[in-house]
C-alpha cells in the first residue's frame, strides 16, 4: 500500500485553499490600494481648493493699493495708511509702489522692509513690472532661489496703469510648515511647489524634512495668480482606517488556517478510507479462507464421491450454500451390509456451523455402527434419538434411511421428519409415501415405522435435503412440485443430478444441499 | 415485548399476550432464522418462566422461520408439557406436517396426529 506523509488529495485541497486565499488577499489589497488612492486624490483636491481660496487674501489688498496709487498719484501717506497693517509680517513683509513703465524702475513708496525686487537686475525689474499692467491677476515673482526666501506679488490697476503695487511675503524657515494636528489634512504630508511640476528649487513649503515624497502620492495643480501652484501629498498613515490595511493579511491568515484544516480533514478521510479498504481486503481474504476451510472439512466428513456396489448405479452430490462460510449439517451415506443389501442415508441437521457439522458426523458414524450391528432402518432412527437432543444441543436432525435389497428390487424406508424420496420411472416421477416420524432429537420416546417400496427395473430413487427445493416464503408443496417436474428426461444419474441442480438452483443453493440417486443396473 | 436483533439483519420479535381464560400466549413476529433464533428463544424462556405447563404460540404475524426457528419451538415444547400452535401460515403448517412434528407442535383446535 502507498504510504506518504500527506496524500495527494490533501495536498491538492491545501493548494486550492492557498490559491483561493491568495486571490482573495490580492483582491483585498487591490481594493485597499484603490480606496487609498481615491481618498488621497480627494484630500489633494480639497487641499488645492483651500490653497486657491487664499489667493484673494493676496490679490484684494494689492488691487486696493493699485487703485489708490492711481487715484492719488502714488500718495505716500494714503498708501502707508492702507498698507501698514498688511506689511507687518502677515500676509506681507514689504509693500511698495513702483512705476509701471520705467527704464530703471525704483520704488516710489515703501512700507515695511525694503523690497528684494530693488536688488534685482535692471532688466528683470523693468520686464516684471511692465508685464503686470496687462493682467487681471496678481503676477508672481519667484525669489525662491535666493536668500532670504521671499515671494513677490505685483498688481496694476488696468492696462493703462501708471503704477504697480508690489508686495513681498516671507516663506517659512527651512521651507517647513507643519500641518495642524487637528486640520482635515493632519494625516497627510505635503509639498507645495511654485510652477506646474515638483521641482525642488521652487519648493514653497513642505510638512516633512525631505520634500521628495515617496510611496503613494497624489498631485494637483491650481492657478496662483499668473503662476501655478503644484501640490504633492502622501498619506502619513492609512486614510481608510487600519482594517483595510490588515484585511489582506487577515484573509491570508484565516484562509491558510482553513486550508490547512481542510487538508488535514481530507488527509484523515483518505487514511480512513485506505484503512477501510485494507480491512475489506482482509475480510475478503479471511472469508475465502474460512469458506475453503469449511468446504474442505465438509467434504472430509462425507464419504467418497462415487460409492460402488454390485448391481447398483449410485451418484451423490454435495453443494455448499451460497455464502458457504459455515459448514452445513447436510449429509449422505451409502453403507454396504453384505448379502446384496445396501443402506442409503440422507440427513440434515438443523442449523449450521461447527456444532451442526459435529452433530452430523456423530449421527453419520452412529448410523454406520448401528447398521454394522444389523439394525433395520426404523431401529437405527430410534437409536439416533438418544444421541441428539434439541433442548441440550440446540439441534435436531431429519434423516431418511433406506435398506436397499438389490435382488428384490425393493427398498425399506424409515423416515424421521425428512422430505419423501422421489421415484422416477421414464416420464413419471412420484414421491414415495413413507411414514414420516418426528425428526431425531425432538422426543426421546417415539417409534418409527418402515415402509417397503418396490422399485421397477428402470426406476431411479432420488433422496435429497430441503436445500434442493425450499425457497423462502414459499410452501414446501410448491418447491416439491417444481422438484418433481425437474426430474424427468435424463439418461444417466450424473446427468440427472447435475441437470436438477442447474434447473432448481440456477444461482447456487441458499442452503447447503445433499443429493443421492440410486438405480438398478440393467 | 422484546426485540431481538440478528447479525444478518433479520429481526424477530416475541410478545406475550395472554388469553382471557388465563392461558399464556406468546406471539412471534418478523423473521426467525439462525441469526436470531437463539436469543429469541432465551427471551421467550424469560417471558413464560418456569411454572408454565400450557402455552399457546401464535405464529399469525410471523413472516419467515427456518429450521433454527423450528428448533427453538421444539426446545420450548420440550420444556412446557403442552404447546399449541395458533394461526400458522400454510407454509409453517406444511413444514410441521412434512417433518413429522404434528404431535410435537400440535396446531390449536386440531386432533393430534392429523397431517
Amino acid at each position: 500500500m502507498r504510504r506518504s506523509v500527506l496524500s495527494r488529495a490533501a495536498i491538492y485541497v491545501f493548494a486550492v485553499a492557498v490559491a483561493v486565499t491568495l486571490t482573495l488577499s490580492l483582491m483585498a489589497r487591490a481594493l485597499h490600494d484603490s480606496n487609498e488612492t481615491r481618498l488621497l486624490r480627494q484630500q489633494v483636491s480639497a487641499a488645492a481648493a483651500v490653497v486657491s481660496a487664499a489667493i484673494p487674501n493676496i490679490q484684494t489688498p494689492l488691487s486696493s493699493g493699485a487703485v489708490l496709487a492711481e487715484a492719488t498719484n502714488s500718495d505716500r501717506s494714503a498708501f502707508t495708511k492702507l498698507m501698514t497693517p498688511l506689511a507687518a509680517g502677515r500676509p506681507f513683509v514689504s509693500a511698495s509702489i513702483w512705476p509701471a513703465h520705467a527704464r530703471d524702475p525704483r520704488p516710489l513708496v515703501v512700507v515695511g522692509s525694503a523690497p528684494e525686487l530693488a536688488g534685482r537686475p535692471q532688466a528683470e525689474r523693468a520686464n516684471f513690472l511692465a508685464q503686470t499692467t496687462g493682467k487681471k491677476v496678481v503676477s508672481v515673482l519667484d525669489l525662491l532661489g535666493r536668500s532670504p526666501r521671499r515671494l513677490g506679488y505685483a498688481f496694476a490697476a488696468g492696462p493703462t496703469a501708471r503704477f504697480v503695487v508690489y508686495a513681498e511675503a516671507a516663506l517659512p524657515e527651512n521651507r517647513r510648515a507643519a500641518v495642524d494636528s487637528n486640520s482635515a489634512f493632519a494625516d497627510l504630508d505635503y509639498a507645495m511647489y511654485l510652477g506646474s511640476t515638483a521641482n525642488v528649487d521652487h519648493l514653497l513649503a513642505a510638512s516633512a524634512a525631505k520634500p521628495q515624497l515617496t510611496g503613494r502620492t497624489a498631485e494637483d495643480s491650481v492657478p496662483f495668480g499668473d503662476a501655478t501652484l503644484h501640490l504633492v501629498m502622501t498619506p502619513r498613515r492609512e486614510l481608510g482606517g487600519d482594517l483595510l490595511v490588515r484585511l489582506p493579511w487577515l484573509i491570508g491568515g484565516v484562509g491558510t488556517a482553513i486550508g490547512l484544516a481542510a487538508a488535514l480533514m481530507t488527509e484523515r478521510l483518505v487514511r480512513r478510507r485506505a484503512h477501510a479498504e485494507e480491512l475489506a481486503q482482509q475480510n475478503a481474504r479471511l472469508f475465502s479462507e474460512q469458506r475453503s476451510v469449511a468446504q474442505t472439512l465438509q467434504h472430509s466428513l462425507l464419504p467418497e464421491e462415487r460409492p460402488e456396489f454390485p448391481g447398483l448405479d449410485l451418484a451423490v452430490r454435495y453443494v455448499p450454500g451460497v455464502d458457504g462460510v459455515d459448514i452445513g449439517g447436510d449429509w449422505y451415506d451409502v453403507i454396504g451390509v453384505g448379502d446384496g443389501k445396501v443402506i442409503i442415508v440422507v440427513g440434515d441437521v438443523s442449523g449450521r456451523g461447527l456444532r451442526a457439522a459435529t452433530a452430523m458426523a456423530s449421527l453419520r458414524y452412529a448410523i454406520r455402527a448401528y447398521v454394522a450391528q444389523g439394525d433395520p432402518p426404523e431401529t437405527v432412527l430410534l437409536k439416533l434419538t438418544k444421541l441428539i437432543n434439541v433442548v441440550r444441543d440446540g439441534h435436531f436432525a431429519t434423516v431418511l434411511c433406506g435398506l436397499v435389497d438389490v435382488a428384490e428390487h425393493s427398498v425399506l424406508f424409515a423416515n424421521a421428519g425428512h422430505p419423501n424420496p422421489l421415484l422416477i420411472d421414464g416420464a413419471n416421477a412420484e414421491f414415495v409415501l413413507t411414514k414420516v416420524g418426528p425428526p431425531v432429537g425432538v422426543e426421546a420416546a417415539t417409534s418409527y415405522a418402515a415402509v417397503s417400496v418396490k422399485v421397477p427395473a428402470s426406476g431411479t430413487l432420488l433422496a435429497y435435503t430441503d436445500g434442493l427445493f425450499e425457497r423462502r416464503g414459499e410452501s414446501p408443496d410448491v418447491g416439491l412440485a417444481r422438484l418433481r417436474g425437474a426430474a424427468i428426461g435424463y439418461d444417466t444419474l450424473d446427468q440427472l443430478l447435475d441437470g436438477m441442480l442447474r434447473a432448481l438452483t440456477p444461482d447456487g443453493c441458499d442452503d447447503d444441499t445433499a443429493i443421492l440417486a440410486v438405480k438398478w443396473r440393467t | 415485548m422484546a426485540h431481538v436483533e440478528g447479525d444478518g439483519g433479520a429481526r424477530g420479535l416475541v410478545e406475550r399476550t395472554d388469553d382471557p381464560s388465563g392461558v399464556p400466549v406468546v406471539k412471534l413476529l418478523g423473521a426467525i432464522d439462525m441469526s436470531n433464533a437463539e436469543s429469541l428463544g432465551a427471551t421467550l424462556d424469560q417471558l413464560i418462566g418456569d411454572e408454565t405447563h400450557h402455552l399457546v404460540v401464535d405464529l399469525g404475524a410471523l413472516e419467515f422461520m427456518d429450521s433454527s426457528g423450528i428448533a427453538m419451538l421444539l426446545r420450548v415444547a420440550a420444556r412446557v408439557s403442552t404447546v399449541e400452535i395458533r394461526n400458522p401460515s400454510n407454509i409453517v403448517r406444511r413444514i410441521i406436517g412434512c417433518t413429522g412434528l404434528t404431535d410435537v407442535l400440535p396446531i390449536e383446535g386440531r386432533e393430534t396426529g392429523e397431517v
